[in-house]
């Protein structure tokens, strides 16, 4: 019984699970758009004399260059460049005017002495006053700070220690990139204020391999989000280039190509809202916002044998939205009133700029992480299908408030919305109103269960007689191969109700050879409706040379020509053969007579 | 005739006398048996085997028990022996030549074959006269005549004289006769109204006397006279007649003895009756009569008379007409030379009970010890089934009777179609023909079938129709009529009364005729017709009757393939019965002739050689088997033919022995069917000009179809061989 009742209570569940989700999921709402978080790095570069030996190149500048157009457009970049004192600076400039900050870093010249302590203290000097939820100072230096006597050594040494402390007082990051043999050592002392403000520290022996470190800080310090799309070995000829760009509908997408020698005629085919580039000696960034293709092709001419590396970053500014369903269940346990309901919360992401360009559909987001973070803390969660499902089981109403960290999210996303998601608590199980019992169910239901009883007494009935029993017995007269032949004459002489029966008739032959066939089915067949004991066990079966074989199997007394037919034993009837029967009853008599049918009698 | 002697033994499916041994009783206990030995077979025949009708007479004596019933003060008649009455107060009245009803009716009969008279035009009323006492009267008279006549010469003779002892034989039987009405109280009746009337009127009551101052006799009965039925007579003291004449006396002597003898509880004044009645009175003594007391008692007398009469009648009709049936059966075997003379197996039973199922395994017992064997003395050919009930169950419905009508049998005579198709059933399977006819009614007789034709009894017959057992069944019509309905009036006398004289007259008011109805006398045409065909069956009988033709008649054979209708057959061989209609219209026998249905007799006018024939004819011989190829039901030879055939073939073949089956239908002269074919211009052949036989044998089932080709009809029959197997 309590099991049908949970049966019921479960498919009355489905049914109304079915039922709220259809009804209640609706877009919970977005919390309103802010700006995306400001950041800002100052590039330092130690512009001393001695850089003259150590970037002859001056790769360091082309590293300026690789960085500051990487950095996205959340960043400021600022520059400072120090020999005997600051020589350059260049103040905090938004993206679209990084080139001046290229313009002011190619200005400067490798000479005097290396004063890192007024560069530094110029650095943070800049970052202190820059209004930035993040501060990065990347220095670029090729020795030890060297003035021209120890006096000034010193003091500068104590700027350098000063800043770093005004660094680190201020969340101040500072990156050290040490280039050249005088800073293989990790312990020199300029390394000390990247120790000290939790920064890194990189060794570029050779100035080719200040770029791979640039490359570690911007993705391992900065979490820049970056794609290397190509890298194209520069051939006699024009290069081109395909490259897939699974960014469509990004806020920005930038393209940097990067070499070791020059790149000329830059060439790109694309479709955009809108596009700019910038051209350096060794390097080339196409700045692309809102790409609508997904191909971007691309072609320059490089120096022959050099390796151009052509990189995307991709930016994107996102409006979350949510919808919840409900899925509602009745409680296992008896006596709860509400049901076990459990949200399912399906964020999906659209341009911030036009609510209805969903993103990250691409299959390269695809399994991409993002990670909640709501009340109850962190938990990262998988795109699929541009979407994300978590589910959730809400036990009373609540507003619940989800944000994303995407650190893990391969693009660099400037600004994604936060979601306020308003959670209905769970209803109430209905009490179940004692319903009116179906008793046209159960009238049909006891129909149906008579109507089988019917059909399984008929059965009875009818398969009872059919006895196909064939009792072994040795001297049992051989069966007849051929079907039956003749026919009955049944009269009835004695009955217990004294009513008196007409005379019958049995046609056999129309039976199989195979057939035994018991009096008493016999008498049903012929309609009689008296009881005779007894009459179940006296057999006939069909017997060879037109005859009938007799089994008694009951107490009857079987009589034929003078003699008592024996219990067990099996008799051959030939035509005209009179049997006579007492039945069990010893009342009720019957007669019969074995008659031969003519072929033209049994038509 | 070497192997089937006889082709016309016929069981009598009806009750005769129940007192009697009967064929169930005679067959006994069957179970486990599967024919009945030689010895209860013997007895079956000693007790129910009859080659005439006297034989069937004196061995069922058809008797009426009758019984005084002093509740009603009346004389009751039953058939059956009433259980609870002591046998000290019944009477059993034999219904022999000596009954006046039965003797009347059979009077009837002959005088009608005599006369040749239709039923319109024969005076029935003369000859009815007979039941009354003053016939009654004659025939003692005659007898009493006789017995004085012979008397006279016995006592003139010498002791020792042989003549003398031949006088004594003869007084012997004429005694025995007058002894029979001694018991019977009834027939002592007529005697005593006509010994009143004797005395009051001088014997001369219808000679126009005026009944002036004749001293009335001394005789009184009882006490007062009146009729005493119970309580016995006080002993009479008035004295007796004087006899003065010494024959006279001896023979007064002789008969009082003789009554005191016979009768159980004799009584005086029924013992001075009887000498009085059968002794001449040549002497009286003159004795005062009470004529009041005497008249009344006449009156009475004839009044009780009438009635019990009227009882008797009604109740003795049924047995008389079954027995005129019988007589009417063997009296169709009329021929100079006596051959294969019908035998009748009366079964002594109503159909009914022998359709019951508890008596069929009997019956079968018995047909399979006469039937099923190559014995063929005891077979029987035919069976006959009368008074089938031709009520159909239903009945006009009639709320009130405003008019006295017929008072509807009680139906214990009557048996039903159920009946029938069960016993047909069960006949098949043996071949024995049955004739059956309806019950005896104004709708089965002459007059109804020459008013409607055949339909209504084809109506009745239907359920019969298309079943195996058809083939069996013949449907007799019509039944014929003794005495019909409509003449069946009996004046007995009249009333006497006293004159103003004091004198005695009988009144000759229409209201003082005493009068008796009968209500008609009818037989059974199932009887005539199986005694007719049974007859046919003797060659004795055909060369009789087909002797001044040139056809032969061959003495070995029987008839059984004699067509009654083929050519003019019906002219040559016809009933013994008497015409009773002027005939049918050509309307009624084109429509027998169309249906060709049943065995229908004729009341024709014909001539065959100059000679009228005033005997009923058979105008058609069919049984119910239907021949859809021709529209038409079968001639009933055809199937006794096949019976026949099938026999001799089961006997001469050793039980269907194939190659004897070959050699049967070989054309080796000595082959049966060679010896038939030898003999087919005989009237009784078997095989005639334009029949054939032949045969096919089905190696496969084993099974000989013999095809009998009746003037191009076949008719086929289908035996199981008997393989010899083994080696």
């Amino acid at each position: 019984m309590k099991n049908k009742k949970k049966m019921y209570s479960r498919f009355l569940t489905i049914a109304l699970a079915f039922l709220f989700s259809v009804l209640i999921s609706s877009p919970a709402q977005a919390s309103d758009v802010e700006e995306s978080e400001k950041k800002a790095v100052v590039f330092l570069l130690d512009a001393s004399g001695s850089m003259t030996g150590n970037d002859p190149n001056r790769y360091a500048i082309d590293s300026i260059a690789q960085l500051i157009y990487t950095l996205p457009t959340n960043y400021e970049v600022g520059f400072v460049a120090y020999n005997s004192d600051v020589c350059t600076l260049q103040g905090f400039l938004g993206n679209s005017q990084r080139n001046r900050i290229m313009d002011a870093a190619d200005s400067v010249e490798y000479k005097g002495y290396s004063n890192a302590g007024a560069g530094l203290d110029a650095a943070v000097g800049m970052l202190e006053s820059a209004a930035a939820d993040e501060r990065e100072i990347i220095l670029l230096s090729d020795g030890e700070i060297f003035m021209e006597d120890e006096e000034t050594t010193s003091q500068s040494q104590k700027a350098y220690q000063s800043a770093s402390a005004r660094a680190v007082q201020d969340h101040i990051r500072i990156h050290v990139i040490g280039l050249g043999k005088e800073m293989e050592d990790t312990a020199n002392s300029i390394f000390q204020a990247a120790e000290d403000t939790g920064g890194c520290v990189y060794y570029a022996p050779q100035a080719l391999e200040i770029q791979a470190a640039i490359d570690s800080i911007t993705e391992s310090q900065l979490n820049i989000r970056q794609m290397t799309a190509s890298i194209v070995d520069a051939g006699e000829s024009r290069e081109k280039a395909a490259i897939d760009m699974p960014f469509a509908h990004a806020d920005t997408v930038r393209v940097l190509l990067t070499s070791d020698s020059s790149i000329q005629n830059v060439k790109t085919n694309f479709t955009a809202e809108n596009a700019r580039q910038t051209t350096g000696e060794r390097y080339s960034l196409i700045e692309i916002k809102k790409p609508k293709g997904d191909t971007l092709n691309i072609s320059f001419d490089g120096m022959p044998g050099s390796q151009v590396r052509i990189t995307l970053i991709p930016e994107y500014q996102v409006l979350s939205k949510v919808e919840v369903s409900y899925e509602d269940t009745i409680p296992d346990e008896e006596g709860e009133v509400y049901y076990e309901r459990e949200a399912e919360i399906a964020c999906t992401f659209y341009d911030a700029e036009n609510e209805s360009v969903r993103l990250w559909t691409e299959e390269y987001f695809h399994y991409s992480r993002l990670t909640f973070v709501t009340e109850n803390g962190k938990e990262e969660k998988t795109i699929e299908e541009g979407r994300i499902i978590c589910k959730e089981n809400v036990t009373e109403s609540a507003v619940k408030h989800i944000s994303f960290v995407c650190d893990a999210f391969p693009a660099n996303v400037l600004w994604i919305s936060d979601v306020e998601i308003a959670l209905e608590g769970p209803p109430l199980i209905p009490v179940e109103e004692p319903k009116e019992p179906p008793y046209g169910l159960y009238g049909m239901a006891v129909i149906a269960v008579l109507f089988l009883i019917l059909i399984l007494l008929l059965l009875l009935k009818n398969g009872r007689p059919r006895n196909t029993y064939a009792p072994e017995e040795p001297y049992r007269p051989a069966p007849g191969k051929s079907s039956y032949v003749g026919k009955l004459n049944l009269y009835i002489t004695r009955t217990r109700s004294g009513y008196d029966v007409s005379p019958l008739s049995y046609d056999l032959f129309r039976l199989p050879s195979n057939r035994v066939i018991s009096i008493e089915e016999i008498l049903a067949n012929c309609g009689v409706r008296e009881i005779f004991e007894g009459a179940g066990g006296i057999y006939l079966s069909s017997g060879q040379g037109r005859s009938i074989i007799l089994t008694n199997q009951s107490d009857c007394c079987i009589m034929k020509s003078g003699e008592i037919l024996m219990k067990g034993k099996s008799y051959q009837l030939f035509t005209e053969s009179k049997v006579d029967i007492a039945f069990e009853d010893e009342m009720s008599e019957l007669t019969f007579q074995y008659k031969d049918l003519k072929p033209s009698e049994m038509h | 005739m070497e192997i089937i002697n006889q082709t016309n033994r016929t069981l009598l499916l009806d009750m005769i006398n129940p007192d009697k041994m009967d064929l169930l009783t005679l067959v006994g206990d069957v179970k486990g048996l599967d024919s009945l030995s030689d010895d209860q077979m013997r007895e079956i025949n000693q007790h129910l085997e009859c080659h005439s009708y006297e034989e069937m007479e004196r061995k069922f004596e058809p008797t009426v028990w009758s019984f005084f019933d002093a509740g009603a003060q009346s004389v009751k008649y039953t058939l059956e022996r009433p259980e609870n009455i002591p046998q000290s107060m019944l009477t059993a009245i034999n219904l022999n030549d000596y009954d006046s009803f039965f003797k009347t009716i059979l009077t009837v009969m002959d005088s009608r074959k005599a006369q040749g008279l239709l039923n319109v035009e024969f005076h029935f009323e003369h000859l009815l006269e007979m039941i009354s006492p003053k016939k009654v009267m004659e025939d003692i008279r005659m007898v009493r005549k006789e017995i004085q006549f012979n008397y006279s010469k016995y006592a003139a003779l010498e002791d020792g004289d042989p003549a003398k002892l031949d006088l004594g034989d003869k007084l012997n039987l004429l005694f025995e006769d007058a002894s029979k009405n001694y018991n019977n109280i009834m027939a002592m009746l007529p005697l005593a109204i006509e010994d009143i009337k004797t005395r009051l009127l001088l014997g001369n009551g219808d000679s126009g006397s005026d009944g002036k101052g004749i001293v009335a006799g001394l005789l009184t009965m009882g006490e007062n006279g009146e009729l005493k039925i119970l309580e016995a007579p006080k002993e009479e003291t008035t004295s007796l007649a004087v006899v003065d004449d010494e024959v006279t006396a001896g023979l007064v002597e002789v008969l009082a003895e003789d009554y005191q003898t016979v009768n159980e509880s004799p009584n005086n004044y029924v013992q001075n009756l009887v000498v009085r009645t059968f002794c001449p009175l040549t002497a009286t003594t003159p004795t005062e009569i009470d004529v009041e007391t005497e008249v009344a008692n006449y009156n009475a007398y004839l009044e009780f008379y009438r009635t019990s009469k009227d009882n008797f009648i009604k109740v003795v009709k049924p047995l008389v007409e079954k027995l005129l049936g019988i007589r009417m059966f063997f009296d169709q075997y009329k021929t100079k030379t006596k051959g294969m003379a019908p035998t009748l197996l009366v079964a002594n039973l109503s159909p009914d009970m022998l359709a019951k199922s508890s008596n069929i395994p009997r019956l079968i017992t018995y047909l399979n010890t006469t039937n099923s064997k190559n014995n063929f003395n005891d077979t029987i050919w035919y069976a006959i089934f009368p008074n089938l009930s031709w009520s159909q169950n239903v009945t006009n419905k009639i709320h009130r009777e405003r008019f006295q009508g017929n008072v509807k049998k009680a139906g214990t005579d009557v048996y039903s179609m159920e009946s029938l198709s069960i016993l047909l059933n069960i006949f098949k399977d043996y071949r024995v023909e049955t004739f059956f006819s309806f019950e005896n009614r104004e709708e089965t007789t002459f007059n109804a079938l020459a008013a409607e034709g055949v339909e209504k009894i084809m109506e009745r017959c239907a359920p019969l129709m298309g079943k195996p057992y058809s083939e069996f069944a013949i449907p007799v019509l019509p039944n014929f009529t003794v005495l019909p309905k409509n003449k069946s009036g009996v004046v007995l006398d009249s009333r006497m009364r006293i004159t103003d004289e004091n004198g005695v007259e009988l009144s000759e008011a229409k209201e003082d005729v005493i009068r008796l109805w009968i209500e008609g006398v009818y037989i059974s045409g199932a009887y005539v017709a199986a005694g007719f065909r049974a007859a046919c069956q003797c060659p004795e009988y055909l060369k009789n009757h087909f002797n001044m033709t040139k056809a032969k008649t061959d003495l070995e054979l029987p008839g059984v393939r004699f067509d009654i209708e083929s050519g003019n057959h019906s002219l040559m061989a016809y009933t013994t019965m008497p015409k009773e209609i002027t005939g049918f219209t050509n309307t009624i026998k084109t429509q027998i002739n169309q249906k060709n249905f049943g065995w229908v007799f004729a009341s024709e006018n014909a001539s065959q050689n100059g000679m009228a024939i005033t005997n009923i004819t058979v105008y058609k011989a069919r049984n119910l088997l239907y021949d859809s190829e021709h529209s038409t039901y079968e001639p009933v030879y055809k199937t006794q033919v096949t019976t026949y055939i099938e026999r001799i073939l089961r006997y001469v073949t050793g039980d269907f022995k194939e190659d004897n089956i070959r050699d049967f239908f070989s054309n080796n002269p000595r082959s049966q069917k060679s010896k038939w074919l030898s003999k087919k211009d005989c009237i009784n052949a078997i095989i005639t000009e334009g029949d054939n036989l032949d045969y096919s044998i089905n190696e496969d089932n084993g099974i000989c179809d013999l095809t009998l080709s009746f003037n191009g009809s076949p008719r086929n029959l289908e035996v199981q061989i008997t393989r010899v197997t083994g080696v």
